[in-house]
């Protein structure tokens, strides 16, 4: 082999990712169906308890519906948790749910405040929504780049 | 100073199968058919590819019913992915070095002209 066959050996690596990131473009009503699954999860913790299972129940099977259709859609499943610049966004966004969890709970039990959840799912939408669009768009730049990225 | 010889894998080194592990190690898993659409082969060719890269244990094959249908994903497990960021620095290493090469081939000529 010789500098103009891994020259053209890594061109093909790139045209396959970048084919990869042309497919993995997600339609906007995914985000926003990402963005009502998170805002639910937490919306969930204002409900009765048995109503609250109710709607944990009719959350998974949304979830597992939702991944199907990623599936069927793209033919592939990019996991959220990948290694990469991704993990950064998806670490962020889980903080960012969590602590709005955290404090929607608290307000809840400790001081009564029986809305606090569905403020913070009200925050959490628009959150999870713009956090869907930046792991995209940052899972997109990444697969663009080139193969200096391509370690695991 | 010594130049390091870049390792090909030979398992990767195919074509075929070092696109296969560009699109696997892209994604967490994928479908036969998607992986065989996008690499441009047969259902059998993809196969033989397959085999030799699972003997070597660099994907890892699963069945999932989908829509009534039984579909074969593939994934790359992390040696697979480990061999192919290895495989991918031998490639720009040869290219790097060939880039190189005239450069250092001018120097060479300027030093040895008279003054």
């Amino acid at each position: 082999m010789d500098a103009t066959d891994a020259l053209k050996a890594l061109e093909q690596t790139e045209a396959v990712r970048r084919e990869v990131a042309q497919r993995a473009i997600c339609p906007p009503h995914w985000h926003v169906a990402f963005g009502l699954l998170m805002a639910t999860l937490i919306a969930a913790q204002a409900a009765p308890p048995l109503y609250a299972i109710i709607i944990m129940v009719v959350w998974a099977a949304a979830f597992v519906l939702m991944l199907r259709a990623i599936r069927r859609r793209l033919g592939f499943f990019v996991n959220g948790w990948r290694r990469g610049r991704t993990l950064r966004v998806s670490i962020a966004l889980l903080v960012y749910c969590e602590l709005l969890l955290m404090t929607s709970v608290w307000l809840k039990l400790g001081h009564h405040i029986g809305w606090a959840p569905l403020a913070a799912a009200a925050l959490v939408f628009p959150g999870a929504v713009y956090g869907s669009y930046v792991w995209q768009r940052v899972y997109l730049a990444e697969m663009s780049e080139g193969p200096r990225t391509l370690a695991p | 100073m010594s130049a390091s010889i870049p390792k090909f894998d030979p398992i990767i080194h195919a074509p075929a199968r070092l696109q296969i592990a560009a699109l696997l190690c892209a994604v967490s898993d994928a479908e036969f058919a998607t992986v065989r659409d996008t690499v441009g082969v047969s259902d059998s060719v993809l196969s033989k590819h397959l085999k030799q890269m699972e003997d070597a244990g660099y994907v890892r094959l699963s069945k999932a019913s989908l829509d009534g249908r039984v579909r074969t994903r593939l994934a790359m497990t992390k040696v697979g992915r480990r061999a192919f960021a290895a495989h991918v620095k031998a490639l720009q290493a040869l290219v790097s070095v060939a880039e190189q090469a005239p450069t250092v081939a001018l120097l060479a000529t300027e030093l040895e002209a008279p003054l």
